[in-house]
């Protein structure tokens, strides 16, 4: 097997590029770790020997390699903050506005952030799958296809991650 | 609670939806990362992680075997034999934690570039 052509990697950053950033940003919640993921995505898919099928779908492919290079970013995290624990908190960028008056926009905001710190707060598995359904709008059939999963797992991690956000927002006094 | 649930899908909704896109400069940089790596791939990689641990084994054991063979089978050659089965041993375990816990299988290679490769 021919692992991945210079033109093939091009011609895939170009179709699913922006997609891919937007799920290397939610998952991270960081512009700099955003970007050192979309990068690290495109390089993993240079070294895999795998032809790509253009006509299946190539965004569920290359998403798939994010969510597992993502995977494997965290573990490394988690053993280097065992050894030098440091606090992560989302960066507020990117926060949409449909309020016109000055308090309303500052709620709202503050209300994004209670929610993207929420998600961030999920299981790897559940955030995976939150993220590829509210940020990419994909349909559950994708998602198991990206996630390898079958399609009733992924219906039961949304809905238990809903749960716990519900849970966790209505602790913190926003989705009451 | 029919209101809860819609009110949270809502909130999902726009806190995690975003237009942002790649910017150009970073655009350029994993395109020109990919260019290197594939540039790379032309090459050969050959990892070493062993030779450390097999050059300081055949070297103490030859050490070891020397002092059994030559010398007399006094205390001084017996603590010195025990110090080479000492340092063979240390260095397989420090390969070992190299393995486990450095990367070493990924950072011990060296690197055949064909002539007129990269970028």
């Amino acid at each position: 097997m021919a692992a991945l052509r210079t033109q093939e990697i091009e011609k895939l950053i170009e179709l699913v590029g922006a997609d891919v950033y937007r799920f290397c940003l939610r998952m991270t919640q960081c512009q700099a770790d955003a970007e050192d993921l979309y990068q690290q995505t495109f390089l993993k898919l240079c070294e895999m020997k795998k032809e790509i099928d253009w006509a299946d779908n190539p965004r569920s492919f290359v998403l798939s390699v994010a969510a597992l290079t993502e995977k494997s970013n965290r573990r490394r995290y988690a053993r280097r903050q065992r050894l030098a624990p440091q606090v992560g908190i989302p960066e507020d960028f990117d926060l949409a506005e449909d309020t016109f008056s000055t308090e309303g926009i500052i709620l709202n905001k503050e209300e994004q952030l209670a929610v993207r710190r929420a998600v961030n707060a999920l299981e790897e598995r559940l955030k995976t799958s939150v993220v590829l359904y509210y940020t990419l709008e994909m349909p559950v059939e994708e998602i198991a296809e990206t996630l390898n999963i079958p399609v009733g797992t992924v219906k039961s991690r949304l809905y238990k991650a809903r749960k716990k956000l519900m849970k966790r927002l209505e602790e913190w006094g926003y989705a009451g | 609670m029919q209101d809860r649930k819609e009110k949270l899908e809502q909130m999902l909704r726009q806190s995690l939806k975003t237009q942002k896109a790649p910017s150009e400069l970073l655009q350029t940089k994993v395109l020109c990362a990919v260019r290197n790596r594939v540039g790379e791939r032309g090459g050969k990689k050959f990892s070493l992680w062993f030779l450390p641990m097999l050059f300081n084994s055949v070297f103490f054991l030859a050490v070891f075997v020397g002092i059994w063979v030559f010398f007399p089978y006094t205390v001084v050659s017996r603590v010195l034999m025990a110090l080479c089965l000492y340092l063979v041993a240390a260095g397989i375990l420090l390969t070992v934690a190299g393995l486990q816990f450095a990367d070493l299988k990924e950072k011990a290679i060296i690197e055949v570039k064909r002539k007129g490769e990269g970028f």
